[in-house]
């Protein structure tokens, strides 16, 4: 689904919701309850990295990811948690063609304040991250809800990254630009992606950690 | 089931720490020490349960329909986000595989959460009865030490009391505050199973917040048991972390006895570590 498909959906949701209601006022009073999401958290446009690659892109595996851009932390555990903080965080950061960086996979995995299996997820992804980080394994989680469902807030991501003492790469994805990948619905989702290539190893709805491990472990143990 | 061991512990810790100040002419400079509490922790490694489709028509107390009520077809692993129509109907289809799911309603702000497990397949749940928790506005704030009460449920906290709010779902300190509502057990036979021969229950809120030790609780004798009655006292298990009470399901955590004059049920050892709802039985 395109980005405008994504933007245009949530508008005529509201619209429909409008419809059904015998009562609806005007459309200004409906919209009033839709949340908005402040711009500067929505790190869209200016996401150009030359160096990516070229597609064509997908959501399966094997597929390449196609970069996408967001606004967090790239280590939570250094620095404030405050907006000023905040720092363009874009997929491409993380390709490593030539391992120069020394970065051999990325886990993509998505968060939000109402999913449970999110939050128990999280609570061993700190350790997870002092593990498999220095044999090349790099950690981006996207925060997209709050707990009523609403998109996720700054302030949701400074609680989140504390509540979890995050070190790894923690972003806000208001918007969810991961909705090609699962329904904003379902949480989480994770997504293990070669770092040379960019293209996604494996696909996994929920916090499978019998399956993810064992296969990020036996990932890097290749040369 | 198994008995957490540690709020046990915790309790002992704390009457320690009351009698020695209790004991002592010593005004306040004595420390209190903090207590340390352990969650017993109850996850185990479980088969995923594939989900087709659940339905439920969820209602008010008053009977209308719980229009628009949040829900979640959660497992341990993975967790959908719904909510019901404006008549109150649930139908959806997860059509997945999922790690000992439970679906669970309400959202602990505007309605108490209750957690049913789910068994394979496609599944009706019937009518599901939504409980409006009193407005945070009504609810009570949480001292230091000593009681908080709302409706007919008392929490006593211990004076080395150790309480952690869940300030990731609750983001407004407002929403911190104590809030009760009794459970209609005939009505709720999905989420408090007959089986378990529950008496008595309250959803309660703000949903997660600890206490170490473990809380006392006090309730008002709304069913006139006899002074002396022995009573056991479960929490249930809405949280996947399973950290103080296994997903879905009930565990014991206290043991309480009707007052010698009637009016309450205390607790008589252990306590409750986590908000979550309660449920109440006669030995």
């Amino acid at each position: 689904m395109t980005r405008l498909a994504r933007l245009i959906r949530p508008l005529a949701r509201v619209w429909w919701s409008c419809l059904s209601v015998a009562s609806c006022f005007t459309l200004l009073a409906c919209g009033s309850n839709t949340p908005k999401i402040p711009p500067e958290l929505l790190a869209t446009g200016g996401c150009n990295s030359p160096n990516y690659p070229t597609g064509p892109f997908g959501t399966e595996e094997g597929d390449t990811l196609a970069d996408a851009c967001f606004q967090g932390f790239k280590d939570p555990s250094k620095g404030s948690h405050s907006e000023s903080s905040l720092q363009t965080i874009a997929f491409a950061d993380y390709y490593d063609p030539s391992g120069s960086k020394g970065y051999q996979l990325i886990l993509i995995n998505t968060a939000a304040v109402w999913c449970s299996a999110c939050r128990s997820e999280h609570e061993g992804l700190t350790e997870k991250n002092r593990e498999y980080g220095p044999r090349g394994l790099r950690i981006l989680s996207t925060l997209f809800q709050d707990a009523h469902g609403d998109p996720a807030t700054m302030r949701d991501l400074t609680a989140w990254v504390e509540t979890f003492d995050s070190n790894y790469a923690m972003v806000l994805d208001p918007d969810y630009q991961l909705g090609d990948f699962a329904r904003a619905e379902t949480a989480p989702l994770n997504l293990i992606v070669d770092a040379r290539t960019m293209k996604i190893e494996k696909k996994l709805l929920g916090d499978q950690a019998t399956v993810i491990w064992p296969f990020i472990d036996a990932s890097l143990a290749q040369p | 089931m198994q008995r957490p061991a540690t709020p046990l512990s915790c309790t002992f810790l704390a009457l320690v720490a009351l009698g020695c100040s209790s004991s002592s002419d010593a005004p306040s400079q004595v420390p209190v020490t903090p207590a340390v509490c352990d969650a017993p922790g109850y996850s185990v490694e479980s088969d995923s349960t594939p989900i087709k489709q659940v339905t439920a028509t969820l209602r008010l107390p008053s009977g209308e329909a719980a229009a628009s009520l949040p829900v979640q077809v959660c497992g341990i692993d993975t967790c959908l986000k719904y909510s019901a129509n404006q008549k109150g109907v649930l139908n959806v289809s997860p059509d997945q595989s999922l790690v000992r799911p439970a679906l669970k309603y309400g959202d602990g702000f505007d309605f108490a959460e209750l957690a049913v497990q789910l068994a394979e397949g496609t599944q009706n749940l019937g009518e599901l009865v939504a409980l409006p928790l009193p407005p945070v506005t009504d609810g009570a704030k949480f001292p230091k030490t000593g009681p908080v009460t709302n409706g007919n449920v008392t929490l006593e906290l211990a004076s080395n009391a150790k309480v952690e709010h869940d300030n990731l779902t609750y983001s407004d300190p407002s929403e911190l505050v104590f809030r009760s509502v009794e459970v209609p057990l005939a009505e709720s036979e999905k989420a408090l199973p007959p089986s378990f021969g529950f008496e008595l229950a309250y959803g309660l809120a703000p949903i997660g917040s600890t206490f170490c030790p473990a809380a006392g609780l006090s309730l008002k004798n709304t069913l006139a048991w006899a002074p002396g009655t022995e009573v056991e006292v479960f929490v249930q298990g809405l949280d996947v972390a399973e950290n103080w009470a296994p997903y879905g399901t009930w565990q014991p955590v206290a043991e309480a006895r009707v007052s010698n004059d009637g009016k309450t049920i205390d607790t008589t050892s252990g306590g409750i570590p986590i908000l979550s709802s309660i449920a109440l039985r006669r030995k």
